[in-house]
């Protein structure tokens, strides 16, 4: 199951084995082992061994005791503005705080705007009815007009 | 490859939030069925937004046939779209195959299940941006949906594709209302209901 890559990353690294684990390591807040590494991207793991060592060779990735990391902070920006992979514990980690933000945004902000003055535009509309109807057994109709 | 009831109830149990429990069981049935699942919707919201938006259910695009079998063996009865197992609370709804979104634009969240991914902040705000000028929404849900895109605006606006977001903002026709939004919340329009 591989990452959906960007076309611009892949062209600028010249592969996509390279970039998938470029990417995974980009998103990665501490190390991983390859196996992870060929876990994550969906590429096969002698791939992608084949090209760490040939990164670390080049000196865009480091071997630690507990797996791989990305050693260059502009590669890993560069990559990590236009793949998004994350690990789920960094994200629960970051969890508290995200949503403390949040509540700041809706209670401190009340941005409830008046939204009549836009003109609804029903070709718009049909086309995402199917996303937006709910079917009866997912609660009440949100539609009033 | 087969996944167990017990191996999905040990998941759902050692989940230390709402959001985690939703990525967990992504993960669970792309394991289980060998097929990319995106959560979208309010789910995707619900992570994104760390719970503070919530979702009554977990929406998930992946073909139906095989997460069918995965959800019924885990206990899950269907009642509809969506498969529900009350003593959980859970409810899943199987959207179909088709994701409307960006492929690039996906999450994808490795857990310790393996990979889950979730629809890009990008379209999950279009959308949200579209329901609320465009569909006759009723005004409780128009309230939460101002909440979803002041949080994605605010939380998200400097991670997301510029050049993508208003490509879609003008396909859409919510172009106007997002750069009022912006301009809303840096404090330089006033756009409240009096």
């Amino acid at each position: 199951m591989a990452i959906h890559l960007d076309k611009g990353l892949v062209a600028l690294f010249g592969s996509e084995t390279r970039v998938s684990v470029l990417a995974v390591l980009a998103g990665a807040s501490r190390p991983f082992t390859g196996y992870r590494v060929a876990k994550i991207s969906g590429v096969q793991p002698i791939k992608v061994y084949s090209e760490l060592r040939r990164l670390r060779d080049a000196g865009f990735v480091r071997e630690v005791p507990s797996g791989w990391e990305l050693s260059d902070p502009q590669v890993r920006r560069l990559v990590g503005d236009r793949v998004r992979i994350v690990w789920s514990e960094d994200w629960e980690t970051g969890e508290t705080e995200r949503g403390r933000r949040a509540e700041k945004v809706v209670t401190e902000s009340r941005p409830w705007f008046d939204t009549s003055r836009y003109a609804p535009n029903p070709a718009v509309a049909a086309r995402y009815a199917k996303e937006i109807e709910r079917p009866p057994e997912k609660g009440p109709s949100r539609k009033t007009r | 490859m087969t996944v167990t009831k017990q191996e999905v109830e040990e998941a759902v149990a050692s989940a230390r939030s709402k959001p985690q429990r939703i990525q967990f069981l992504g993960a669970l049935l792309e394991k289980a069925t060998g097929e990319e699942a995106i959560i979208v919707g309010g789910s995707a919201v619900e992570i994104y937004t760390s719970g503070r938006i919530s979702s009554l259910d977990i929406d998930v695009v992946m073909p139906r046939a095989r997460a069918i079998k995965a959800v019924e063996s885990w206990g899950f009865v269907p009642s509809g779209r969506v498969w529900r197992r009350k003593d959980w609370g859970i409810d899943i709804d199987l959207v179909g195959p088709r994701f409307t979104g960006n492929r690039q634009k996906v999450l994808v969240m490795e857990t310790p299940y393996g990979p889950v991914r979730v629809a890009g902040a990008e379209d999950l705000l279009i959308k949200r941006l579209v329901e609320l000028k465009h569909w006759p929404t009723a005004p409780a849900w128009r309230e939460s949906l101002v909440n979803q895109i002041a949080i994605l605006t605010s939380e998200y606006g400097d991670r997301m594709d510029e050049e993508y977001l208003a490509f879609i903002a003008k396909r859409d026709d919510v172009a106007d209302i997002l750069a009022d939004f912006r301009e809303h919340q840096r404090g330089s329009i006033d756009l409240r209901n009096k």
